[in-house]
């Protein structure tokens, strides 16, 4: 819980920040200033519980979205799947926690495995959402290659740039500090190879999750795109019709509310 | 060249109030005097309603009718403008890049139908095949140049078709921005409980909107004290890029300290939570019970509802 606390609000605190910074747009390619995932990575990754990973993306949905007021509420829950598992799945591979250079490289993997995964769902979400496109034959690949572009580039500028790179000074100077300060004693490494079954099973996870992850962010952008709104009523009746059920909804509904509130008031009385 | 002065004369401690701003002063915005789980149901609602139209004309009057929203909710301009900047950058992706790499795309195809016939002459040793790898390349630099020009209209087109998409995207947005700055925390969190969500979330909103404040302080204060104790490059170079770099470097050292001041500040809190017996009462029906005490959905909350509704089947129905 503490390391939840912690992680959520520093990871909230860069998210807000560099979600105010002005972005250069580079004919429309974003090249924005961080994130500045060497927070998250260089503290997750000395913690290593499912709680730090879980505070990554609800500290950028609770700061960057909800308290700006930029929420999409079904969109957070893409991020909430694929960025705890990327990380959860990474923490496993650690073998040797005072190796820096190992753990700025799985910092940076967790990132890539992380916009890939953005990458496929942001490339999916296009063929669900703009059907009528697929009329120009290469703007399947043209979409294709610009998220790609777009994914690679924040690989390198926040899984490099503002990730490992910084995690490689951070990290040494955190560890073994902010434990105790926390009342907990620093995480030891482990003997064996890096792939175990843990590993294993969490990657499987990862995979298995992110079809679930693509259902809700598409879900979340094109929703109403796949419902068809024609009842039939407005064919026979015209469309002033559509006023009808409404307002007869509406006429229930206030009644009801009305009636309950008069019984909760007189009882205060 | 007022209004550039305007832009660029944005302070850090200007967004801070109007960050500050956005987040607290709420108390007589309309949307928080309703029932904080009816206007999150209606949220839900008005983000699929957009994609029930699909002309120009009703959208645009349906963003008017968010922004109008928009301003009884008191949201932050600055954050207005950087969404609608977003968009606008969005529908110009389509006319610049869209084209640009699909020229690209043509051209590396062209190369490679022809790879295999290059090959070919490489190896039985024609002289001839130079020229013809000079003219190959040649005319797939010609098609990607074609096909770049000629879909710019395209490209155009599909800004056409693609205008009532990023409007109801807009829609979207400016509503859901209304709705979470102008409701207060506490209502959100209530209201968010009631409705199933876990407790820990709500806990996690609740302390995020105690504790931004004082970490944005923080954060300013130590980036600050760094400024002080160090120096600004004295050469600039170009665009200024020593200057930026030194500023990154600064904010990104500036973390350093903060992780520490906020793991002291996160074990307070939970030893705080936990001496009034936080986990013991997460599962509790009772402790959700006396939380969300004093909740009731009230006609005028029906009214808003459905009178919106009725407002969005006019539309439906007189354009």
């Amino acid at each position: 819980m503490m390391a939840f606390i912690l992680v959520m609000s520093l990871h909230g605190l860069q998210s807000m920040i560099t979600e105010l910074l002005p972005e250069f747009s580079i004919g429309g390619l974003g090249l924005s200033i961080g994130p500045f995932w060497f927070v998250a990575m260089s503290v997750v990754l000395l913690f290593r519980s499912f709680w730090a990973c879980l505070a990554i993306p609800v500290g950028g949905i609770v700061f960057g979205e909800i308290l700006i007021g930029d929420f999409s509420a079904l969109g957070a829950v893409e991020g909430l799947i694929v960025v705890t598992l990327s990380w959860f799945f990474v923490m496993s591979l650690i073998t040797d926690p005072k190796d820096v250079k190992q753990i700025a490289a799985l910092g940076f993997l967790a990132k890539a495995m992380e916009e890939t995964a953005a990458w496929f769902i942001d490339v999916g979400k296009f063929y669900i959402g703009v059907e009528e496109l697929e009329a120009i034959s290469w703007l399947p690949e043209t979409v294709w290659a610009t998220e790609g572009i777009g994914a690679l580039l924040q690989i390198i500028i926040a899984g490099v740039v503002f990730g490992a790179i910084p995690t490689l000074f951070l990290y040494p100077r955190l560890r073994g500090k902010i434990e105790p300060l926390l009342g907990m004693s620093p995480v030891e490494g482990r003997d064996g190879p890096m792939f175990t079954r843990t590993s294993l099973k969490r990657l499987i996870a990862w995979v298995a999750l992110i079809p679930v992850a693509f259902a809700f962010e598409t879900l979340s952008e094109t929703s109403g795109g796949l419902i068809t709104f024609t009842p039939e009523f407005v064919e026979t009746y015209g469309q002033a019709f559509l006023f009808v059920p409404i307002a007869i909804a509406a006429v229930i509904s206030f009644g009801l509310v009305a009636y309950r509130q008069r019984k909760v008031d007189g009882l205060q009385d | 060249m007022k209004y550039v002065d305007a832009l660029t004369d944005i302070s850090v401690a200007d967004i801070k109030v109007d960050l500050m701003r956005t987040a607290y002063d709420n108390e007589d915005a309309l949307l928080n005097s309703f029932d904080p789980r009816v206007v999150l149901l209606w949220t839900v609602l008005f983000m699929i309603i957009p994609w029930l139209f699909y002309d120009t004309l009703p959208l645009a009057i349906l963003l008017a009718a968010a922004f109008a929203l928009a301003a009884l909710s008191q949201v932050s301009k600055y954050l207005l403008a950087l969404l609608l900047f977003g968009q606008v950058t969005n529908v110009g992706f389509f006319v610049v890049l869209v084209p640009l790499i699909g020229g690209t795309v043509r051209a590396v195809g062209h190369l490679g139908e022809n790879a295999g016939r290059v090959v070919a002459g490489v190896m039985a040793g024609d002289a001839s095949v130079f020229a013809e790898t000079g003219s190959i390349v040649a005319a797939a630099v010609g098609r990607g140049i074609h096909t770049a020009t000629t879909s710019q209209e395209v490209g155009i087109d599909a800004v056409g078709a693609l205008v009532p998409f990023f409007l109801k995207l807009t829609i979207i947005s400016v509503i859901s921005l209304a709705v979470f700055s102008a409701m207060s925390p506490q209502k959100l969190s209530k209201g968010m409980l009631r409705l199933g969500v876990p407790r820990q979330l709500t806990f996690a909103i609740a302390y995020g909107y105690r504790m931004m404040p004082l970490l944005v302080e923080e954060y300013h204060a130590l980036i600050n004290s760094f400024r002080l104790r160090s120096k600004v490059p004295e050469k600039q170079g170009l665009f200024r890029w020593r200057y930026f770099y030194y500023l990154l470097t600064l904010s990104v050292k500036a973390f350093y300290p903060l992780i520490f001041n906020v793991a002291k500040r996160a074990r307070v809190t939970v030893e705080a939570m936990e001496t009034k017996g936080f986990s013991r009462s997460l599962g509790d029906e009772r402790s959700q019970a006396l939380r969300t005490e004093g909740m009731m959905v009230r006609t005028r909350d029906v009214t808003f509802v459905f009178g919106s509704l009725l407002f969005v089947a006019a539309v439906w129905v007189f354009t």
